[in-house]
């Protein structure tokens, strides 16, 4: 088979995969109860909880945050390494 | 070998990529969004660039005697798993990119939670997958940088 006709192929099999897999979340989640949203009364003179709202980019926040998230995975791959060497 | 440095290449920018998405914070809606979109065909290529492995360890998973096999098989399937996950319902909870898509039909707070379980399900398998094809991913990066043991092979 052709390089270019594999590829489709191969690409064919993926979409075909990932569409699988959407449909079955798809109807989980709509098999799945709907999940609670609590309330509660609000006590005499509170005032209603403001919406948070994303206001666009916060580089002083979220650099220090994309930091965090690459040393939670490095635990993990720390962690990972360890449980799957002792394991394999 | 271009398919090895293009994979190295891709493989750091994805993992880049998807740090960045994890902090919503950071980025604001509308960038989340798009980068979430961009990086759908980034992934597509990432698998096709990896289909010898796929192909040839499907065929070797029911050899016995391939414990290390199954797990890695079973991580990379996870991850696949719960990378569409999220993409899926990252789609459909859009508000800005694509905010009609689909919500009309499947608009449910639901798919809000499932995007938090199914992103918090991701860092794990990329944290295994990781640890898992963490030899791999050193040599390829000590053969490009021309540093250590592998530098000559």
């Amino acid at each position: 088979m052709r390089s270019s006709g594999r590829w489709l192929k191969q690409l064919a099999i993926l979409i075909a995969g990932i569409a699988a897999a959407g449909l079955v979340f798809t109807l989980l989640v709509r098999v799945l109860p709907a999940p609670h949203r609590g309330s509660r009364e609000r006590a005499p003179g509170e005032r209603p909880r403001e919406r948070r709202e994303f206001r666009g980019p916060q580089l002083a926040r979220g650099g220090p945050a994309v930091l965090k998230q690459i040393v939670i995975i490095g635990v993990v791959v720390l962690l990972g390494r360890k449980v799957l060497r002792i394991r394999l | 070998m271009l398919r090895n440095r293009l994979s190295l290449w891709l493989d750091s920018l994805l993992f880049l990529a998807v740090c960045v998405l994890m902090v919503t914070d950071f980025t604001g809606i509308p960038i989340h969004e798009w980068l979430g979109i961009a990086l759908i065909p980034a992934l597509l290529l990432h698998l096709l660039l990896q289909w010898p492995w796929i192909a040839t360890r499907t065929r070797r998973l029911p050899e016995p005697r391939k414990g290390r096999l199954r797990v890695n098989y079973a991580i990379n399937l996870l991850l696949f798993l719960s990378m569409v996950a999220t993409i899926q319902s990252g789609l459909v909870i859009s508000r800005v990119a694509i905010p009609s898509f689909v919500s009309g039909w499947l608009g449910d707070r639901r798919w809000g939670q499932v995007h938090g379980w199914a992103s918090s399900a991701l860092l794990l398998m990329i944290g295994l997958h990781l640890a898992l094809n963490w030899d791999w991913i050193l040599a390829v990066f000590r053969k490009r940088l021309r540093l250590g043991p592998a530098a000559n092979s």
